[in-house]
């Protein structure tokens, strides 16, 4: 398991992109219209055959950090700066055609909610040739079919005609989960991002498909991008955790650490735990909006963290959110 | 158009039970309370002579109601006997094809009616095919271009056009193309009895041009409006993600979505044509059935009243039921059980 | 209209349309908007027309002043004369106001009527709701024209009975719109907890279910409005309602249809203004329904609306 170095230490000029696995720098996405920043600066770097777990509330705009990484800005939204880098190819360079020829081919999505993701009104026989017909370059010595037969067979999924032949809406759930998973890995992309794509399903099915993705990651040295607000789903499959709050990233670590922290409900608001030694980031964070410098000024106390800080930092909420899951140690 | 543009021909009911055979019993369904609604409305033309103020054949004869005149035309509308038994003997005579004789003219009313029938469902077909080809193509045209000058100008164009009555729109049409600016067709469409339109094809131009105006801004704004609801869904997110180009995201994956609409609102403008041409026939004295279901209102010709709207009911039935049809073979949603 | 960026969307349900507020803010709303201005403006200059017209000095709209068929000048009118030789003008200003107020009458009793059948027959279910919506499917089975032609066939084209017939027609469509937005309302439980407490059906309607679907109604009163406002007019045109030698604009467009070729204003006048009045209701409703139902910009909001009622 790779240890990644912390966020605050991470040096800012950026490293050249590997040839493999998933780059994102500084990327910055703004509403529109007013400019406002949705996420801003996010910055990681996944090796491939590895999962990322993004992880954060709902509204901390993770979501969009996931389809930006495709290029794409939901309405009302602009990518307003930043590199996504994958396989030398910086995504957010495309545009048209190319931009284009990248979806799908270099990096992938598989949407959160499997019913509306799939067009009620095709095959889905059909729908999953779409990616593979779309970049006829993805096929190595083998027919579309004989593709489609090879995914079926990696999500778990018969690939029978009658199967094939048939519409999204006469399957369960979880068969049109793993449809979605198969239509993502099927040009074998080098980034798939997932957007909470268990959400709605029986933990069974739910822990199914996780190993769907497990296993298909592994298999093909595919970078994973899970996208989830459901820790416990994160640490089970993913590799790395990054957690966004309001937009920012505020931790990146190995999840065996996380583990560690997180017992039952990862959230707990009212009570602050005791502070982690030598919590410099932790205590960065924090100075920016409790407006005291956290800085070489600040006494040392046994914990490490400045007193006073603890203090203003007791009741707020934020502060309390992200020191449970602050790590270091 | 009078008619509005709330697309369900039925009443929107409570979700139903999963039923194997969803086309079957649709059409079991939809036809068992058309030949009810086709009964009850023949039932109520029927009733409708009964109801006429004093005794029937005297006001339909007026002043010229001669004693034998009067129990010729009682005989005639059945009136000579009792209620029921005179609808039993005027709706068997239909089922074997006798319509009875019509009072202005003295001729068989199928014979006089067949071939304005056929004037007017020329009228309707032309009309039908020209709106929903421009409909969807100006449709298509503003969805993909959503927002721009040519998109905001279709639509106030759309909103306009639906907005005026139809007689209004004829009138203007036969301004614009045969009176002042370009005297390019005929004003009015008049033919000699029993004629049919296909024979003089010139006087059949400015009646379509009217009603197709009229009708298109319908099947426009649906057809563009479900495109962009299908544009913006989770699945066209989905294969925009996949690297799909527009084109194919439009044709591939927004319009077999948007045909289901589009259908209901092609059935529902042959509906509206059906019974509402009367009002452009009038304008342009085309000789069709709108023309003549006016006539024969206004001369009291109960016989050819009668065959008219049990003509109509019967065609609402079968418009109804072939529009559910159709728009059930293209959502396999609902076509397919689980 | 899928609200693509939250997190776990639940399926598509049916609702019926969103309220936003009272009739008051609709209204306030629709003036706001460019639309709302334009068609209410248009609306207002034929009402004005209408209803301000026969108290303008004019020549006499039914008495004969001139040749028929004349073109205007030479002491023949603004306007010129129509198929009997009267003043075209003159019938112009004083052939509104019958439509008009025959329109709102039409109006009010199938709002009335028709919201009173869909809300009765949402809230009390079973046989009465199957009884009152069949016939309202059969009903709406009939072009809205024939249905009129027919009742007025039967019994004589006098002008109560236009109203009547135009009453008929439009319930219908009035129920199956209050039925749909009722039926939400209906199942909420303070409905429910009102009638357990044994208020009688009839309050319960009108003090509790009424007052939460006065959005949907004005809507589809504006709708229906304009719809009366071109049936009336239609049904003056083909003969029916108004009789001679009373203006209306509807008759003045069909009586004067001959002299198209020559003197043309006969039939021009009265169809411009009609156009004019029919656009502007329409588009004075589109603005209500953008309001009332709230719709991006570029929206198509009544068919979105009707889009949004079939996905069952």
């Amino acid at each position: 398991m790779t240890d990644l170095p912390e966020l605050a230490t991470l040096p800012r000029e950026t490293a050249p992109p590997s040839r493999d696995g998933l780059v994102v720098e500084g990327l910055t996405v703004v509403t529109e219209v007013r400019g406002t920043p949705v996420v801003e600066d996010i910055s990681f770097r996944v090796a491939p055959g590895q999962v990322l777990g993004l992880v954060g509330e709902s509204g901390s705009g993770k979501s969009t950090v996931g389809v930006a990484l495709l290029g794409l800005a939901r309405k009302g939204l602009r990518i307003a700066a930043g590199r996504v880098c994958i396989g030398g190819v910086d995504i957010l360079e495309l545009r048209g055609k190319d931009l284009q020829g990248a979806r799908g081919r270099l990096v992938a999505y598989v949407p959160q909610d499997p019913a509306s993701g799939l067009n009620p009104a095709l095959r889905v026989g059909r729908q999953l040739r779409e990616a593979i017909i779309i970049h006829g370059d993805s096929l190595e010595h083998e027919t579309v079919d004989q593709r489609v037969t090879q995914l079926m067979e990696e999500v778990g999924l018969p690939a029978t005609k009658a199967f094939l032949n048939s519409y999204p809406h006469q399957m369960s759930g979880g068969q049109q989960q793993r449809v979605g998973i198969a239509m993502a890995f099927s040009c074998r992309p080098r980034v798939i991002v997932l957007d909470e794509p268990t959400t709605g399903l029986d933990v069974t099915t739910q822990r199914r498909v996780l190993e769907t993705v497990r296993q298909m990651t592994v298999e093909h040295d595919v970078t994973s991008v899970y996208v989830s607000h459901d820790l416990a789903v994160v640490a089970q499959l993913a590799d790395q955790t990054a957690v966004l709050y309001a937009g920012r990233l505020v931790e990146h670590a190995a999840t065996e650490a996380f583990a560690a922290r997180v017992t039952r409900t990862p959230l707990v608001f009212s009570r602050p735990s005791p502070a982690p030694p030598a919590a410099r980031s932790w205590s960065a964070s924090k100075a920016g909006h409790h407006g005291r410098g956290a800085g070489p000024k600040a006494v040392p106390s046994p914990n490490g963290v400045d007193p006073s800080m603890m203090n203003a930092a007791r009741n707020c909420r934020r502060c309390v959110t992200s020191e449970t899951f602050s790590l270091i140690g | 158009m009078t008619e509005t543009l709330e697309v369900p021909a039925a009443t929107p009911s409570k979700p139903k039970a999963r039923n194997s055979h969803p086309i079957r019993s649709l059409l079991v369904q939809r036809l068992l309370t058309g030949v009810v609604s086709v009964v009850v409305i023949s039932i109520v033309v029927y009733a409708a002579t009964l109801v006429l103020p004093g005794d029937a054949a005297t006001a339909i004869l007026g002043q010229q109601a001669t004693p034998e005149r009067l129990v010729e035309l009682r005989h005639q509308l059945h009136l000579d006997q009792s209620a029921i038994s005179g609808y039993l003997s005027w709706a068997k005579a239909a089922l074997h094809g006798d319509f009875g004789t019509s009072l202005t003219q003295r001729a068989p009313v199928w014979d006089l009616m067949a071939p304005r029938l056929a004037n007017s469902i020329v009228l309707i077909v032309a009309t039908a095919i020209i709106s929903t080809v421009l409909g969807v193509l100006l449709g298509m045209w503003a969805a993909a271009r959503r927002d721009s000058w040519v998109d905001h100008s279709l639509s106030v164009t759309a909103l306009v056009a639906s907005s005026l009555p139809e007689f209004v729109v004829a009138v203007f049409v036969v301004m614009v193309f045969a009176v002042t600016m370009f005297a390019w067709f005929p004003a009015v469409s008049i033919l000699p009895e029993g004629e049919h339109i296909w024979n003089e094809p010139n006087k059949l131009v400015l009646p379509v041009v009217a009603l197709v105006i009229v009708v298109t801004p319908y099947v426009f704004r649906m057809f563009r409006a479900s495109l962009i609801e299908a544009m913006s869904s989770d699945y066209v997110e989905v294969a925009t993600l996949k690297g799909a180009s527009t084109r194919r995201l439009l044709f591939g994956h927004a319009l077999p979505n948007s045909l289901a609409a589009t259908i209901q609102v092609i059935g529902l403008n042959l509906l509206y044509l059906a019974g509402g041409i009367a009002l452009v026939e009038t304008v342009f004295q085309y000789p069709g059935i709108g023309l003549s279901l006016v006539a024969s209102i206004t001369d009291r010709d109960v016989p050819v009243i009668q065959f008219l709207v049990v003509l109509l009911a019967i065609a609402y039935v079968f418009l109804n039921v072939a529009t559910d049809v159709a728009v059930l073979l293209v959502t396999p949603r609902r076509r397919l059980p689980r | 209209m899928t609200d693509t960026a939250s997190p776990a969307t639940p399926p598509k349900q049916q609702a019926p349309p969103k309220r936003h507020g009272s009739v008051f803010r609709i209204v306030r709303g629709a003036l706001a908007s460019r639309r709302g201005q334009v068609g209410l403006a248009l609306t207002l200059l034929v009402v004005g027309i209408a209803f301000v017209g026969p108290f303008l000095p004019s020549r006499s709209p039914t008495e004969f002043s001139g040749v028929p068929y004349s073109l205007p000048g030479n002491g023949n009118g603004v306007l010129g004369t129509d198929a009997l030789g009267r003043d075209v003008l003159a019938r112009l200003l004083h052939g509104g106001w019958s439509l008009l107020l025959l329109a709102a009458i039409s109006t009010v009793l199938a709002v009335l009527l028709g919201a009173i059948a869909g809300v009765v027959a949402a809230y009390r279910g079973h046989l009465t709701e199957m009884l009152i919506m069949r016939t309202v499917d059969i009903m709406l089975a009939i072009s809205q024209l024939v249905f009129v032609l027919l009742i007025v066939s039967v019994i004589g084209a006098k002008t109560w009975l236009v109203v009547v017939a135009v009453t008929l027609c439009q319930a219908p469509q009035v129920a199956r719109v209050m039925y749909a937005s009722a039926q939400d309302i209906c199942e909420r439980d303070f409905v429910k907890a009102v009638a357990l407490w044994g208020v009688p059906p009839r309050k319960v309607i009108m003090r509790h279910i009424m007052p939460s679907l006065t959005t949907p109604l004005a809507v589809e009163g504006g709708l229906r409005l304009s719809f009366s406002i071109i049936l009336i007019a239609g049904l003056n045109f083909l003969g029916f309602g108004t009789q001679p030698p009373n203006p209306s604009w509807g008759v003045m467009v069909n009586e004067n249809r001959l002299g198209l070729a020559t003197s043309y204003w006969g039939v021009l006048a009265p169809a411009i203004v009609l156009a004019i009045l029919a656009v502007g209701t329409n588009v004075f409703a589109d603005a209500l329904a953008r309001v009332a139902f709230g719709g991006e910009d570029g929206e198509d909001v009544p068919v979105a609306t009707a889009l949004e009622l079939t996905k069952a």
